[in-house]
């Protein structure tokens, strides 16, 4: 099989850029990412908890505008009828309970972290990100220099999902504003 | 005027001396100073020249308000002009320039405006467009036209510089419960009472330092309150103005982040424009002190009394050895009696006839010589004050009364709120006699004002209303349950006796209410003269307000006129709008770093780059790029998409397409759903099949095409043309949403998620069958025309191929997921090559398409039916759809109606242009009977070729010559009108 290229490549460069100790933005491409996303009804809601657990592991099902981790899976609620599973492969589910969609390719997945890393992301992000607002494992929609974004609060860094198409202009915009903090790119 | 710095006292850094030019010439400050104080303390007394007259001007003030001291700072292209020396801060090696004076402001060529004054009048620049009498008395522009040019160049304070601007910029944006505009005494009570309510606080300062009114005053007991500010978590912004106060609790500020900085880091931005959405607004922004008009009021050397205060105070500067201080309220005693502490000779000239005794005993004690019931009358002097003649009233009258000896005449003719922000949510002001202020009226604004903003004169009540407004934001927010009491606003002890203008009869002279564009008294009286006698013609007309300061000084006085003018009181004449910004934001804090390849996202193909590096020359379309053409070995444009036409018709050819826009349709209910938008069946589509779709406005006209592959029972992928991706998108959410809740449907766009490419000619089958894990998948047999398949490529990349053509070629599309793309392509390209195919781009796609006679955006405009696009056979009579009503009302059946046709030149040899009007010989004008809307050469037919519409339709036209004529590049073509399809008309090659 081969090879994914991400949509960084060639301008995905590792190491660290006027590094300032603890202002420095940690910054990297959780890469082959895994997305699948189900869509499932209001009347087949409840089924939906059973394949979250499956997925993750544990017990539970997000609401809408938060999500649930597990060590490297996630689970996203990002529409009320719309799940987001990133991290492994789907559990089968019959299609009059829901329907599955591969989205792998259709977006660059971010982990930012770092002290700064909020006041960083307000630089292009118009939604509330202080932690009474924005408290782990919270999701939502939301626009990076008019693109649509998804933006999730792990438990000590921040994830961004890029449309792939849009990935390199808005990383080179990343890259730019983070140089006045100092960067790492891992 | 004498300036000197004291020995001690002041926030200045007497250990940091900082060296910094004026006109290139070194003179020295400390940290600590504006490079006004800095001026100021090195006695430059003349700073520039005035708009139009080109008169001397100085320092006026020491804030934002500044009309006279405005400067250039840096060369180059760092050239920022028109900055105000009063909050530029002092670095060292800072250049500053004079302005809109030549040579220089000391001698200037232009003050021999002032010669003529009487000729600039307000309005006079309007009144030369009617011409000059006798020459061209009333109708004329001719001598406009040439004499324009030199009064533009006149015009205007600093240049800017032409140069890219090298300097970086960013945006910023944050939240919180409430935002407190202003740190002065009123601003950090609000902050520490609403902070110790567990409220989140953002405190913004555009000084350098937080303290506002305390910087001059007390400043021991600032250093505790901003320990206070930090110690609650108040999150505090310096050297940051909120220019503008928008809808929703939304507020822009500007932060100079290092316009004060010597060195400044390659990194950092210059400045950060911010938007801060806030639950509640705190405006504790102070208020301006006005000045008085009287004649040669603008002579360097005349000060607010306040700024005055502030350059002893703050900056350890007193700016004269002879004062005279004239006032009409009783602020100014308090730096009367400063100054006169610190060694200057003082005399204190009020307007008024009496006041308490204790405020003109303080006075006594000091040695201020203390002078009641007289005001300024005229300033004497030529490029700076040495004398003050006074006048003393009568009634409504004023009367010469002797004159004084000065260096430095400290004016304080009253106090106006600055109520700018909460104008900004549409508050008019209202007019507050006792006070002679406009202050804020009611309002449901998510605005509380505090301190002297709202019209508290004192700094205990301002402190007072400070607190009370955080416990009242408190209160809203459910925190805070105890009682708060605001005091009454004002707060003087003796009134203000208003006075805005000292004119003494029979004598001329030149008072200046709007420094900054050289708005004179007469001007206000010119204007009711002439009939412009509201507050809004009044602006317009004199222009006053309208500069740089946007009237903070001169507004008020104005209106005064105006209202004494008209015999009215001010209340009834009211205010213009104050709208943002408060003070100046540059384009490029605007931008941010949406500039030059920012200024939009680049929407990349996966094949992006590797078109690139196969010669690709790309186009824009929308925020994609697509690959134009190849050209090789130096084609043209013309030669290149020729060739890639040809190549493709004769054997094979690749093109990009991700662009198109792709939906993922699932659920039960999705054929119902594509059966309802398109208008042609698709209730039995068979699983495997794909299908070109049309779908229609609720209105009955044509709104994008594309076609929908059935891959299961309940799952299609839907694509769309480029331009109507997210319409359509968007549509089909709105539907589902809106209208047709009950079908159970998700739409998704995949738009990212698959690479998409077209492979058309006769060799494309063969080509892509090399490519396969299993070749035959691709026969004619297993993949007939408008066949669908998902299968593998070889190495395991899985693909999806439907066998479409839009060329009018053999054609297959190949869809892989996008990190596939570069591997699917190489592999693909190999095999093409071994064929002699070739890449094409949207030139040649154009070609290809336009030879077949099919219709794109170009034809799809918004403007055209089904029928007038000539695909009336696509629309079903058996089911409704999207459209279907109104597609047959009365103007859209209409048989004249302009329908799709081929165009051909008479002459095989001529070209027509796109855009061109297609008219009867006779008739060579207005909409003629039809229009052109693409247009190419066809290699297959050996001349040009055009798609259009025309009225009637092929068959009322065809074997007719009609002209296609081009007005706008005065071109007329003799052309012919054939069938739309002019190449290959039975589709006998796509189905090969």
């Amino acid at each position: 099989m081969v090879n994914r290229v991400s949509a960084l490549e060639g301008h995905y460069r590792i190491g660290s850029f006027n590094k300032q100790d603890d202002n420095s933005i940690l910054i990297s491409e959780i890469k082959n990412l895994k997305l699948n996303q189900l869509s499932v009804w209001f009347k087949t809601l409840e089924n939906t908890n059973e394949k979250v657990e499956e997925f993750l592991g544990e017990k539970g099902c997000p609401k809408f505008g938060k999500s649930i981790t597990v060590k490297d899976r996630s689970v996203f609620r990002i529409e009320p009828l719309k799940f987001w599973f990133i991290g492994g492969d789907m559990p089968h589910i019959p299609e009059d309970q829901g329907h599955i969609l591969d989205l792998s390719h259709s977006r660059i997945l971010l982990s930012i972290s770092g002290k700064n890393s909020s006041n960083f992301l307000k630089r292009f992000l118009p939604i509330d990100l202080r932690e009474n607002s924005f408290p782990i494992n919270s999701v939502a929609s939301t626009s990076f220099h008019h693109v649509g974004v998804t933006i999730c609060r792990y438990d000590n860094y921040f994830g961004l999902l890029i449309p792939r198409a849009f990935a390199l202009s808005l990383w080179q915009i990343l890259i730019e504003s983070a140089e006045q903090f100092g960067y790492e790119i891992s | 005027m004498t300036a000197k710095r004291l020995i001690t006292g002041g926030l200045i850094d007497r250990s940091k001396k900082l060296q910094f030019f004026w006109d290139n010439k070194k003179y020295f400050g400390y940290q600590g100073d504006t490079l006004a104080s800095a001026l100021l303390v090195n006695n430059i007394k003349i700073i520039g020249r005035s708009f139009k007259y080109h008169r001397p001007r100085g320092i006026m003030s020491a804030g934002v308000e500044e009309s006279g001291a405005l400067v250039t700072i840096g060369k180059n292209e760092y050239r920022d002009p028109n900055v105000r020396a009063t909050t530029q801060e002092l670095y060292d090696g800072l250049n500053a320039f004079s302005q809109n004076a030549f040579p220089n402001a000391k001698f200037d060529l232009g003050a021999i405006n002032n010669l003529f004054n009487r000729f600039f009048a307000a309005g006079f620049y309007y009144k030369t467009f009617m011409g000059i009498p006798p020459f061209e008395w009333g109708k004329g522009t001719k001598i406009w036209m040439f004499y324009e040019n030199f009064i533009r160049k006149a015009a205007g304070m600093g240049s800017a510089s032409k140069k890219p601007d090298p300097d970086k910029y960013e945006h910023m944006n944050d939240y919180c419960d409430v935002i407190i505009v202003g740190s002065g005494p009123a601003g950090i009570a609000a902050a520490l009472e609403a902070a110790s309510n567990k409220l989140d606080v953002i405190l913004v300062e555009q000084d350098s330092d937080l303290g506002g009114s305390y910087l001059s005053e007390d400043s021991k007991n600032l250093k505790n309150k901003i320990s206070d500010l930090k110690n609650a978590g108040v999150r505090i912004l310096l050297r940051t103005t909120v220019f503008g106060l928008y809808d929703s609790g939304v507020a822009g500020l500007l932060e100079r982040v290092s316009d004060h900085k010597a060195v400044k880091s390659k990194y950092e931005p210059r400045q950060r424009f911010w938007t801060v959405r806030s639950r509640h607004t705190i405006v504790a922004t102070g208020a301006f002190e006005r000045h008085i008009a009287f004649g040669n009021n603008d002579l360097p050397g005349i000060m607010s009394a306040s700024s005055v205060d502030i350059y002893l105070n703050r900056f350890s500067i007193l700016a004269g050895k002879k004062i005279v201080v004239c006032t009409n309220n009783d602020s100014a005693y308090s730096t009367a009696i400063k100054l006169a502490n610190s060694g200057a000779e003082v005399k204190l000239i009020d307007a008024r006839s009496s006041v308490g005794s204790v405020l003109t005993e303080n006075a006594l004690n000091s040695g201020v010589f203390v002078k009641m019931n007289a005001a300024p009358f005229q300033a004497r002097g030529y490029t700076e004050i040495n004398k003050i003649d006074l006048a003393e009233s009568e009634g409504n009258r004023w009367n010469n009364t002797g004159s004084e000896e000065c260096d430095l005449l400290a004016i304080s003719g009253g106090w106006s709120p600055t109520v700018h922000l909460l104008s900004h949510r549409g508050i008019r002001p209202k007019w507050n006699e006792e006070n002679a202020c406009f202050v804020a009226d009611d309002h449901s604004e998510p605005i509380t004002l505090a301190g002297s903003a709202a019209g508290y004169w004192n700094s205990e009540d301002c402190i007072n209303s400070g607190k009370s407004a955080g416990i009242k934001v408190a209160h809203l927010f459910g925190k805070e349950k105890s009682s708060y009491s605001l005091p009454n606003i004002g707060g003087w002890n003796n009134p203000i006796k208003p006075v805005y203008e000292v004119r003494v009869s029979g004598k001329q002279t030149k008072s200046f209410i709007d420094f900054q564009h050289d708005v004179t008294c007469d001007d206000i009286r010119l204007a009711h003269r002439e009939g412009f006698v509201s507050v809004e013609h009044l602006k317009r007309y004199t222009t006053l307000g309208m500069a740089n300061d946007q009237g903070k000084m001169g507004n008020v006085i104005g209106i005064a006129l105006m209202a004494e003018a008209l015999g009215k009181k001010i209340s009834e004449v009211g205010t213009t709008t104050f709208r943002p910004p408060f003070t100046p934001v540059s384009l490029g804090a605007l931008a941010g770093r949406n500039t030059f390849q920012h200024f939009r996202a680049l929407r990349r193909s996966p094949l992006h780059d590797w078109n690139l590096s196969h010669g690709a020359v790309m186009i824009e379309a929308g925020l994609w790029q697509r690959p134009w053409y190849f050209p090789q070995n130096n084609e043209t444009l013309s030669d290149a998409y020729i060739r890639e036409t040809a190549t493709t018709r004769k054997s094979v050819g690749i093109c990009d397409v991700t662009s198109l826009g792709k939906i993922a349709i699932q659920g039960p209910d999705s054929t119902e759903l594509l059966n309802r938008i398109y208008t042609n069946p698709f209730a039995k589509l068979p699983i495997g099949k794909a299908r070109y779709g049309i779908m229609l406005r609720d209105d009955g006209i044509v709104m994008d095409d594309g076609t929908s592959w059935r891959l299961s029972e309940n799952e299609y992928f839907m694509t769309t043309s480029t331009a109507q991706a997210a319409r359509v998108i968007a549509w089909l959410e709105e539907l589902l949403q809106i209208r047709w809740t009950d079908l159970k449907v998700h739409v998704t766009s995949v738009s990212e998620q698959w690479c998409g490419i077209s492979v058309a000619g006769p060799m494309s089958r063969e080509c892509i069958s090399k490519c396969l894990k299993s070749p035959e998948i691709i026969s004619n047999e297993n993949l007939p025309f408008m066949g669908v398949v998902e299968t593998n490529l070889k190495q395991d990349i899985p693909c999806r191929i439907a066998r479409i053509s839009f060329s009018g070629e053999m054609a297959f599309e190949i869809y892989v997921p996008s990190d596939y793309a570069n591997e699917m392509m190489e592999m693909i390209w190999i095999e093409t090559e071994k064929v002699g195919g070739c890449l094409y781009g949207l030139e040649a796609l154009g070609a290809l398409r336009i030879e077949k006679g099919h219709v794109t955006g170009a034809e799809l405009d918004g403007r055209v039916t089904i029928d007038d696009a000539g695909l009336g056979k696509m629309a079903s009579t058996k089911k409704s759809y999207i459209g279907s009503a109104m597609r047959t009302r009365g103007v859209l059946s209409d048989v004249n109606r302009e329908q799709l046709v081929g165009i051909f030149p008479k002459n095989k040899n001529a070209t027509f242009d796109a855009g061109s009007i297609i008219c009867k010989p006779s008739e060579l004008k207005g909409f003629g009977v039809g229009r052109i809307t693409s247009v190419t050469h066809s290699p297959e037919l050996g001349h040009w070729i055009g798609l259009g519409f025309i009225s009637g339709g092929y068959n009322l036209w065809k074997d007719k010559t009609v002209i296609a004529t081009d007005p706008v590049r005065n071109k007329n073509v003799e052309v012919e009108i054939v069938i739309p399809h002019m190449f290959d008309p039975q589709g006998e090659r796509m189905h090969g």
